[in-house]
């Protein structure tokens, strides 16, 4: 006998709304439906009616934790299509920046996952290591999430050689405790019970639901923007692509484990490399590139994030596009949460492999304005309020 | 007649209800204190001084709240389950030797009465689950009831290895035959590491709080409670904690047992108790702490490859040499 | 592959049926091609040159078209863009050689009315169940209200 439960929009889960509609037999899960459109803002719409420089800072809340990597692909986008180039300086600092906060982001997901499976400890414990992080970005960028770092044009603050010091210091601890989580995580039974063998995508199926990002190395398959594509300081700063080959959600911990080491070395890289000089060419604040279109891609934390812009010779865009990981990662969850033949999913099993792809949820709906009134407003009472709660509920069983 | 009144006014304040509902919110206090420090955090601080009020306050906040019971549900299940609940647990309370060698209710035969009255709270559990009618509380209702399959059968073998020892199945002898050697210090050292994981899946902490999930089942049998039912609930299972840890206590620790100075039996006797209890109340926290929670299917496999083996071997062990 | 090559191996592939294409800057290509030859046209880049993996479909309204944009590509990034008539907006759906894509319509058809011919799912995917029905809110002519503060 099988029947539906909803988990979201409101769950403890969820960092965001959203509504997955699983149909389960006993205890496990048969099939699966994803509606992510709880989050529309309508940014896309909205980049259209505001000029180039006020368009960063709202391309920058597309999403509070890959800030960095939005605001590096927006400003990247119009650099390329003004056919400017940014200074050698510039491009370490952004880097800096953008792989601190991808330190942040993996960080703040393995204290989740933890969180996800049960394992309170771990999850206080990660989390206060993370307040070492959000203090390194606080003193570069005098914010501790959302940055606003970048700028067309470079960076908009310097880092002293007193930053330096303290950024080597705050490192080598986060290098220690990344090591002590590492073994936690790779020698803890109850863990492995619960990660190991759960939540399989194959390499081939992983190519064609076009996964991306960490999903995508823990199958084995090597890519990565900052690779395939570099962009920033990436072409001249080493770092190794890292790929696990069990496909399972313990995969997936391991590859962002290591990819924080990975962060800690190259920061170290290009703190010991950085050129001298000017730090942000000044454009007018006023600009009108030329008619043309640009793409621009980087590594967010978590995948392959995607600008489109089209510029008809105005000073705001003609058409923005902005196509997030989350959302090319959504064919790839709900392939991994169907049970199929022998490999059967639990309704245990589902907040793991959920958490497993890091989904950010207001990445992924965010094109168009809700039109909330419609030209009036009103206000509900709480009898009105549960009787239209109550005939949504119903019309969707 | 002065025997009778002696004895409602023992079972209602000390060492009766009023003592026991006094001492499983200080038992709370602790747990939770003890595992935010585990956590490297601070715990309870404000009400009270260092929070050692909060329970009690949490307890008065849900009594104020609102009692909604859903539509669709089984009202006199519904209504009738927390009650219950609360009523066997502090029932049983009555049973374990604090002040003394016995309890306020002791007779022949009383150690099976206490485990067959524990067996109803955990059918109770699954009464509330299914009395709900929600999704997720049915199935936080099923998993407990795999999970009981799982865990009874080691909790009761681990207290057999405690009967074949001394020879008896009532409370009182139990007790006495330990004060020579504590049991924990012989041949019982298997059955008590037996019986401290039989525990801690039978009040549903991590690593088995798998029918009260809050990740994946938003509270699980008990998400549509609210009000005065949440709290009686909640109070049932604190005074759990303290029953089963008290049993702990009794069976392997000697119970209320140690030195005394004659005129002061009383009190040493009840600060003995409440110290081993406590002792077997850290055991269960640190467990609680380094553990991620395990899937159900996991958990039975794990009671019936690892537990119940051993729990027999442990019974083999006394009987070889008892 | 580089830029170039890619270039060379479409025009002998398809010859005139490519309008035009050029390589502004480093690593990305911007082709055009006719609406009959676009699904040949990502076959080809998908499979012969094994570029395997679809990014993006990006859905754009220029006043009296609509233009459909796919990005592909791992490391060089091929964007074939085809125009579409406004008043009857049909395209040949990739999703048969392309299943991941299906996402990616079914948005570019809810907010500027695309229609997939050959998509087999495409229903509401980002816009609220009770939106109405032909009002596309990516399309020039819907002006967006702000909203007004509840009092």
């Amino acid at each position: 006998m099988s029947f539906y439960i909803p988990i979201g929009p409101q769950h403890p889960v969820h960092p965001e709304p959203l509504l997955m509609k699983f149909k389960v037999e006993g205890e496990q899960v048969i099939d699966v439906e994803i509606n992510v459109s709880y989050t529309h803002r309508g940014i896309e719409k909205g980049l259209e009616y505001r000029d180039y420089m006020k368009g960063i800072f709202l391309a920058e809340r597309i999403c509070g934790i890959c800030n960095a990597a939005h605001t590096l692909c927006y400003v990247q986008n119009i650099e390329q299509l003004l056919n400017k180039e940014v200074p050698p300086r510039a491009k370490y600092l952004r880097l800096i920046v953008e792989e601190l906060s991808r330190i942040h982001s993996h960080l703040l997901w393995l204290g989740l996952a933890a969180h996800q499976i049960g394992f309170e400890t771990l999850f206080m414990y990660v989390w206060r290591d993370r307040e070492r992080v959000l203090d390194l970005l606080e003193m570069i960028t005098g914010n501790r999430v959302v940055t606003s770092y970048n700028t067309i044009g470079g960076v908009r603050r310097n880092i002293t050689p007193e930053m330096e010091q303290k950024i080597r210091k705050g490192l080598d601890y986060l290098e220690k405790r990344t090591k002590y989580f590492k073994k936690v995580v790779m020698e803890e039974p109850t863990v492995l019970v619960r990660t190991q063998n759960v939540g399989i995508l194959k390499p081939r199926e992983a190519i064609e639901l076009f996964a991306v990002g960490p999903v995508l190395r823990a199958s084995s398959i090597k890519h990565d923007v900052r690779a395939d594509d570099p962009y920033a300081a990436h072409d001249e700063v080493p770092f190794n692509v890292i790929t696990y080959d069990t496909c399972d959600v313990y995969a997936r911990i391991l590859v962002r484990i290591d990819e924080v080491l990975e962060c800690i070395n190259m920061i170290r890289y290009s703190l010991d490399h950085l050129p001298s000089g000017k730090y942000r060419i000044r454009l007018p604040v006023v600009i009108k590139p030329p008619p043309g279109e640009s793409v621009s891609r980087v590594e967010a934390p978590r995948g392959d994030l995607l600008h489109y812009v089209k510029s008809d010779g105005s000073d705001k865009p003609y058409r923005y596009k902005v196509r997030t990981p989350t959302l090319a990662n959504i064919p790839s969850t709900a392939r991994m949460l169907t049970s199929r033949g022998d490999y059967i999913v639990y309704i245990a099993d589902i907040p793991i492999i959920f958490g497993s792809v890091d989904p950010c949820l207001c990445c992924t709906g965010r094109v168009m304005f809700v039109d909330v009134e419609k030209g009036k407003s009103w206000v509900w009472t709480y009898n009105e309020l549960v009787k239209y709660s109550r005939e949504r509920f119903e019309r969707h069983d | 007649m002065i025997e009778v009144l002696y004895k409602i006014i023992q079972m209602i304040l000390f060492p009766g209800f009023a003592f026991i509902g006094v001492l499983s919110l200080l038992y709370e206090w602790i747990d939770r204190k003890f595992y935010a420090k585990l956590q490297n955090r601070v715990g309870p601080l404000y009400a009270g001084p260092h929070g050692i009020l909060q329970p009690l306050a949490d307890f008065i906040k849900l009594l104020s709240k609102e009692d909604i019971i859903p539509e669709g549900a089984d009202k006199f299940l519904f209504t009738l389950t927390p009650i219950f609940f609360f009523a066997v647990n502090l029932l049983l309370t009555l049973l374990l030797p604090i002040c003394g060698t016995s309890g306020v209710i002791s007779f022949t035969g009383d150690l099976i009465f206490f485990v067959a009255l524990l067996t109803i709270t955990s059918i109770l559990v699954y009464t509330a689950g299914v009395a709900s009618v929600n999704r997720f509380a049915t199935i936080g209702a099923e998993r407990a009831v795999l999970q009981f399959i799982g865990y009874e059968i080691p909790f009761m073998l681990s207290i057999v290895s405690v009967v074949i020892s001394s020879g008896s199945l009532t409370i009182k002898n139990i007790v006495e035959s330990q004060s020579n050697m504590w049991y924990i210090l012989g041949p019982n050292l298997l059955a008590f590491a037996v019986y401290v994981i039989a525990v801690q899946a039978e009040l549903e902490r991590i690593p088995f709080d798998i029918p009260e999930a809050e990740q994946e089942i938003v509270a699980g049998w008990l998400v549509e409670y609210s009000g005065k039912k949440l709290a009686l609930f909640r109070l049932g299972r604190d005074i759990e904690t303290l029953l089963l840890c008290g049993l702990g206590a009794t069976l392997f620790l000697g119970g209320p047992l140690g030195p005394v100075i004659p005129g002061l039996e009383i009190i040493l006797h009840t600060l003995y108790f409440t110290i081993k209890s406590i002792i077997i109340l850290l055991i269960l926290t640190t467990l609680k702490a380094i553990f991620a929670r395990i899937r159900v299917d996991q958990m039975l496999v794990f009671s019936w490859k690892y537990l119940i083996p051993l729990s027999l071997i442990s019974v083999l062990i006394v009987r070889v040499v008892f | 592959m580089n830029e170039e090559e890619i270039i060379n191996a479409l025009k002998e592939r398809f010859g005139d049926k490519i309008i035009d294409c050029k390589t502004p800057m480093r690593r990305r290509v911007f082709v055009e091609v006719s609406k009959e030859c676009y699904k040949d046209v990502v076959k080809f880049l998908l499979q012969d040159l094994d570029m395997k993996f679809v990014e993006a479909i990006t859905g754009t309204d220029v006043n009296d078209h609509l233009e459909v944009i796919a990005h592909i590509g791992y490391g060089i990034s091929v964007s074939v863009k085809t125009k579409v008539p406004k008043d009857d907006p049909v395209i040949d759906s990739i999703c048969d050689i392309a299943r991941g894509a299906e996402l990616y319509e079914r948005e570019a058809h809810d907010l500027l009315g695309i229609v997939f011919k050959g998509n087999p799912n495409l229903k509401r995917f980002i816009l609220p169940e009770d939106w109405p029905e032909g009002v596309y809110p990516l399309r020039k002519d819907y002006e967006a209200k702000h909203p007004k503060p509840l009092r």
